[in-house]
């Protein structure tokens, strides 16, 4: 019988824990990173480092701006932007810098390929 | 035996709040360590200290390129900074590189007066520390290409690299006839002290400016032109703190004889040009030029 009630107040304990950590006071919303913006944010994001390439045309730095939304291929987001671009209706001269970034990622990879 | 059965009968049951204290432990434990609560879909303003500045950086250089005021204050109502030029100004002031600062200094002067009229300057002297050595040159086109000499962490992206070179070209924009003029912009500056640097340590040769006020107190965002024969370059002060306030800098070209105003209508010193300077070892270095300009 000791045992039951043992374990029935790890389990309460347990609760009283999950409750304070994951609702009642989580970790500060303030705290969180460009990986975790929203897809249309992150689209703005990926078209600001657009805007910034066609005038310093530095892919390399481009490239460390894009890194910072995760661990894929930068191409992938910007892919993922010229989708929510189009959904959200961007302006053309927006999805063509876009556009243009994407195709500046690709260009190497088909390069490559091609011998 | 009857009285040591109600010693027993009277221990409290200790066991109970072992178990609550280690249900709470191992939960808090959980919860805040190994599985903390993770936030996704969230707007900028949600951003940690560092992401801010990353973002905010990033809407200055999409500023630089598109010129777009209202696209600018836009994205950075998103932050919902409450002073955003204030944020903006004190981001360049901590900034890596002179050329961030210098990109964020000029969105903060524009978000300040959206009526001024902004033109394309170049930069000779900003140059990217560590893995954003770079160097401006003097150009007229506002879109100038260049690349970059490949990092580690790119590498991890070998189809991003073509074919790289050592320096990259960039202009940056500035502020120019402010219809609300800044405090230090019209105030006739004097030079007050010209001295010759003799430095071995300075790996450049500088025209070193402070700019001082009236109580001798530094003025910093004050603009400084630079001149010579093939080109004009402004900068501010304010980009060295540690130094001082009013301390702002220019690499010289040796054999290049240069010119320095501070503000609209300060002194012109005229004539500058690096000197030669002799190390104990009789070795010949270039010397830095130091100007103090005060406020009357």
């Amino acid at each position: 019988m000791r045992f039951f009630w043992f374990f029935l107040t790890i389990l309460i304990g347990l609760l009283i824990g999950f409750y304070f950590g994951w609702v009642r006071t989580p970790s500060s919303i303030g705290t969180t990173q460009l990986s975790n913006l929203r897809s249309d944010y992150l689209a703005d994001y990926v078209l600001m480092a657009a805007e910034s390439y066609e005038q310093h045309q530095n892919l390399e730095y481009t490239t460390s701006q894009l890194v910072l939304l995760g661990n894929e291929h930068p191409l992938r987001y910007i892919q993922k932007a010229i989708i929510v671009a189009e959904k959200l209706e961007y302006s053309r001269e927006d999805l063509e810098k876009l556009a243009i970034l994407a195709q500046v990622y690709q260009i190497p990879e088909n390069t490559t390929e091609t011998p | 035996m009857n009285s040591r059965f109600q010693e027993e009968r009277r221990q409290p049951p200790y066991y109970l709040l072992t178990g609550l204290l280690l249900g709470l432990a191992i939960g808090f434990v959980l919860t805040m360590v190994i599985l903390p609560v993770q936030y996704s879909n969230v707007p900028p303003e949600t951003l940690n200290a560092t992401d801010k500045d990353r973002y905010r950086l990033m809407i200055a250089m999409a500023f630089q390129a598109n010129q777009d005021v209202g696209r600018a204050s836009a994205r950075l109502g998103l932050l919902r900074d409450d002073d955003i030029a204030g944020q903006l100004i004190q981001q360049s002031r901590r900034s890596e590189t002179k050329s961030d600062a210098q990109v964020l200094l000029n969105l903060a002067q524009v978000i300040q007066n959206p009526l001024a009229q902004s033109v394309v300057s170049s930069q000779p002297t900003d140059e990217f520390p560590a893995t954003e050595q770079a160097e401006f040159t003097l150009t007229s086109t506002p879109f100038p290409t260049g690349t970059m000499t490949p990092t580690e962490s790119i590498n991890e992206i070998p189809s991003a690299i073509s074919t790289p070179q050592p320096t990259r070209q960039q202009s940056t924009t500035i502020v120019q006839n402010s219809p609300t003029p800044n405090l230090s912009s019209d105030l006739p500056f004097q030079l007050t002290e010209n001295e010759i640097i003799c430095n071995a340590s300075y790996s450049e040769s500088l025209i070193q400016v402070e700019v001082f006020d009236a109580e001798g107190e530094p003025i910093p965002d004050a603009r400084i032109t630079v001149t010579w024969s093939t080109g004009q370059d402004t900068f501010f002060t304010g980009f060295y703190p540690e130094i001082s306030l009013g301390y702002a800098d220019f690499t010289m070209t040796p054999a290049t004889i240069y010119s320095v105003k501070v503000g609209n209508i300060g002194e012109m010193v005229t004539d500058l040009t690096a000197s030669e300077c002799t190390d104990d070892s009789e070795n010949i270095y270039w010397g830095s030029i130091y100007l103090r300009f005060d406020a009357p």
